[in-house]
């Protein structure tokens, strides 16, 4: 095994993550929303592994697992029940189309390389890479929570928020204290079952997850 | 020993706090711990700050040293003494008429409405004992905040009433932009000193430059007049003060508003260094525009307790000339003189916690018993609730400042001030203070009739209405309460020779001077103004009146009156409702002052067929609120317009407000990225 191995596949990760989270915006369907979903938090969790091989640091395989059980398994199951249950369109229905999403993401990436080019305290090439990568997913999830119609596609575009801060967090820092990073796994999971309450409530008061039907509520 | 009695009062009143909610099982038990542990902690604090202010003793307590703002500093000077006198004493007066008065807040027990009444009551006496004793402006700020809150709270205790709820809402936001101004004063000074200490405010008070030091003393009269009820920012007192429970009325009135007196004479006396002579001129003028229109609104009502409000305003206006001369004199470099016109300050303000809170007591056992505040229903209540008519009729003679009473002396006292003022020059000194003396007692003229009215409609004649046909005397808990304050009225009248070497202190310190012996106005029972221009002794006003009602009594003996229907004017018999009205007797005023009262007058007539055959007629007469058409309904028609206009943005769509979110954020970034 050669010396900069483990280097170029972290590259090669960080690459498959923009792809991922990329997909995520582009894809019409939301099945297919939430298995890229669960493929963009797998590939996280191999980064997690590599970052921890090449720093030497062993609590991170900690989390990698736990991204690897709730992310991957957990959370993506957590949809498709959710989907079932709710009997709703499989189709993702958005604001503004997907081609003009895509064209607004690829600007945002443009932005995030630009507002992070010249941060003081980086070094290291992870790190000049991975942080407007990670800044890029961040505002992708964004992109999805202010343009998506359905509460479901928007807790989507917060999980890839999280996933952006997670891969920051890891490329950043080499990992936090272990006792916050379960806390944050604990928020996002409790986040999610929440959020999945919420989502029903919304059915079962506006028989619908159309979010719009929530602008009655203003004063 | 006063550090630990202090320390007393304080854990009392927590536990008064939450003493009701500890007795669940019976209401009639909560009440009475609730109300007697606020009876001692009143007592305790009676006893440590006359030792304070009679032996000149202080304390000077820090607590959370680690804290970021600085320690918490409690700390009692002369001046702190005697407001938590006041307090303390008004305190123990309404705890021990609350015990009756709180009865029909009683309940199954299962609501625990007296749990919160208690709860609310004593955090509001603990909040103002606060308020005089803090000696840092953070802290200051956070006790001040949690009284106008409690008081709101209390407002809107009886929250079933919708003009309790408007009330509230108008208190609620009146007081928070009193807040804000005062916060700013504080803030500038912050700036000015580094330090949130009130010790550090004084240091530097001389350092400041002029512009800071006016832009503090505008904040802070602003703030603190709202505070006080000083026109034209009065508008929520009689609103709010008549919809609280009676006794917390009376505290309202009686001490809470005296807090902004005691806030704004240190930062007059103490943070702002030199004073400039127009401040006291401007202070003179806010006063005397809130005793004449205190008092001539207060004329016009009809609902006892609202009239009460308004004559709280006059009061506060007297107390403001009192302390308006002071800085005139001090500015003119008079300490003499501004001693005598601070002493004459502080006794108005003693002396109207004192009737004030006894009307308010008074007025408070007639709505416990009748249910109604409106005087055109009451009438012949002196026959029914002869002691709580003639504590009242104390009070009212107090409030009108006739002798012996104590409103008399310090009344006095303040024309004494004013006159004195005509001998400097400066701004028109000359001129004015005569007027103002001579518009000082037009006001009193004005209030005594006021307070005829008051006495004559609710307790003399024959019942208006069935509420007062059925009355009976209030509880024996009530009548103690207007008992004492009723012989304190009288009391601190005739005794006045010995309270001016009290307040004596509590002026040397506010004003700064080292001197103890400086001011000596009293001699031998004598009332001396300044440089001897006039002399006065209650206490032989007092024996010669006594001397004459005794010598008429015997003299004149029983024979010489009968007892007949009265005003019967050769009719066999008279109903109640040909009797004197409030508004018949307010009539003449309405007619003299109509430029300022707009009135406008309805009558409804309905007859069969013929002019002279009425069935029945109604009259109704309404006067316009001068200050609220020109100020306030422009005012909140401009902050809804305003506000609708802002409403814009809000359009309840989720996705909206994140784009908002993501927006900023994104700007953020290049922002940085930029510069």
């Amino acid at each position: 095994m050669s010396a900069d191995l483990i280097p170029s596949l972290i590259h090669l990760t960080g690459m498959l993550l923009l792809a991922a989270a990329l997909a995520i915006i582009a894809s019409p369907q939301l099945f297919a929303c939430i298995r890229l979903y669960a493929a963009h938090s797998f590939l996280l969790a191999a980064t997690t592994i590599l970052v921890a091989c090449h720093e030497g640091v062993t609590h991170l395989w900690i989390p990698a697992l736990l991204t690897l059980l709730l992310k991957v398994i957990v959370i993506p199951q957590v949809f498709f029940r959710m989907i079932r249950r709710l009997g709703i369109r499989r189709e993702v229905e958005s604001y503004i189309n997907i081609p003009f999403s895509l064209i607004l993401a690829v600007a945002l990436l443009f932005l995030s390389f630009y507002g992070t080019a010249h941060l003081p305290g980086l070094s290291g090439v992870e790190e000049r890479e991975f942080i407007p990568m990670a800044a890029a997913t961040v505002f992708w999830g964004m992109l999805m929570m202010a343009t998506r119609k359905k509460a479901l596609t928007q807790i989507v575009g917060l999980l890839l928020m999280e996933n952006g801060l997670f891969l920051m967090a890891i490329t950043l820092t080499s990992g936090m204290p272990l006792l916050v990073e379960l806390g944050i796994f604990f928020d996002v999971l409790v986040g999610v079952i929440i959020m999945g309450v919420f989502v029903f409530k919304i059915r079962d008061a506006f028989e619908g997850i159309d979010v719009d039907d929530l602008t009655v509520l203003k004063g | 020993m006063i550090t630990s009695l202090f320390l007393l009062q304080l854990a009392l009143l927590v536990f008064g706090a939450v003493a009701g909610f500890l007795c669940r099982r019976s209401e009639e038990q909560a009440n009475w711990a609730v109300h007697l542990s606020a009876v001692f902690a009143g007592a305790v604090g009676v006893i440590y700050s006359l030792t304070a202010l009679t032996g000149g003793r202080s304390f000077d307590l820090g607590f959370f040293s680690i804290s970021p703002v600085g320690p918490l500093r409690l700390a009692i000077d002369p001046l702190s003494a005697f407001f938590v006198l006041v307090i303390s004493f008004l305190s123990t007066v309404t705890s021990i008429y609350a015990i009756g008065y709180s009865r029909h807040y009683q309940g199954d027990g299962r609501d625990s409405r007296i749990a919160c009444l208690g709860f609310l009551y004593n955090l509001f006496i603990l909040s103002m004992i606060l308020v005089v004793t803090a000696r840092d402006a953070f802290y200051f700020l956070i006790f001040w905040e949690v009284m106008s809150l409690v008081s709101y709270f209390l407002v809107v205790f009886e929250h079933t009433k919708p003009e309790a709820r408007q009330a509230g809402i108008f208190y609620f936001v009146m007081t928070h932009a009193g807040t804000a101004l005062i916060a700013a004063a504080f803030w500038l000074l912050f700036i000015e000193t580094g330090s949130f200490s009130f010790d550090a405010f004084r240091l530097h008070a001389n350092n400041l430059p002029s512009v800071v030091k006016n832009a503090v003393f505008l904040c802070a009269l602003a703030g603190f007049g709202t505070k006080a009820g000083l026109v034209p920012v009065h508008v929520w007192l009689p609103r709010a003060h008549p919809q609280a429970p009676s006794h917390v009325s009376a505290l309202m009135s009686g001490v809470m508003i005296k807090t902004a007196v005691y806030a704004l004479i240190r930062f007059l006396f103490t943070f702002l260094g030199e004073i400039p002579l127009w401040w006291g001129t401007l202070l003179l003028t806010v006063a005397i525009l809130s005793t004449l229109f205190g008092i001539l609104y207060a004329l016009m009502e009809h609902d006892l307790k609202r009239l009460l409000a308004f004559s709280s305003i006059e009061n506060m206006g007297i107390i403001f000339l009192g302390v308006g001369m002071a800085a005139v004199f001090t500015s003119l470099g008079e300490p003499l003189y501004a001693g005598f016109a601070l002493i004459a300050a502080l006794y108005h303000l003693m002396n109207h916690a004192f009737f004030k809170g006894l009307l308010f007591l008074g007025a408070g056992s007639v709505l416990s018993q009748t249910h109604t505040r409106n005087m055109e229903q009451l009438g012949g209540l002196i026959r029914k609730m002869p002691w709580t008519a003639g504590a009242f009729l104390i009070g009212c003679l107090a409030i009108s400042a006739l002798p012996p009473m104590n409103g008399f002396v310090s009344e006095w006292m303040t024309l004494m001030a004013l006159l004195a003022g005509s001998g400097f020059d400066g701004e028109g000194l000359r001129f004015f203070t005569p007027v103002l003396a001579s518009l000082l007692g037009f006001a009193g003229a004005l209030a005594a009739t006021c307070f005829v009215k008051a006495f004559g409609i609710t307790f003399l004649g024959s019942p208006r209405s069935s509420h007062s046909e059925q009355a009976t005397e209030a509880s024996v808990s009530m009548k103690v309460g207007l008992g004492i304050l009723s012989a304190g009225c009288v009391a601190l009248g005739i005794s006045c020779g010995w309270m001016i070497p009290l307040l004596n202190r509590a002026a040397n310190s506010a004003l700064g001077y080292s001197d103890e012996n400086l001011f000596s106005f009293s001699r031998q029972g004598f009332l001396v103004s300044p440089a001897g221009m006039s002399q006065i002794s209650p206490l032989v006003i007092f024996f010669t009146l006594a001397v004459l009602l005794i010598a008429l009594v015997v003299l004149l003996g029983k024979g010489v009156y009968r007892i007949g229907p009265s005003w019967a004017c050769g009719m066999p018999a008279l109903s109640p409702r040909m009797q004197y009205s409030a508004i018949g007797y307010s009539k003449p005023m309405r007619r003299v002052f109509s430029f300022l009262y707009r009135p406008t007058r309805r009558v409804e007539v309905e007859e069969e067929g013929h002019d002279l055959l009425r069935t029945a007629q109604r009259f109704e007469v309404k006067i316009e609120p001068f200050f609220e058409k020109i100020l306030y309904r422009p005012a909140v028609q401009w902050i809804s317009r305003l506000s609708e206009r802002a409403k814009q943005i809000q359009r309840g769509h989720i996705q909206l407000y994140l784009s908002y979110i993501f927006i900023t954020l994104l700007l953020l970034l290049i922002f940085v990225r930029m510069s």
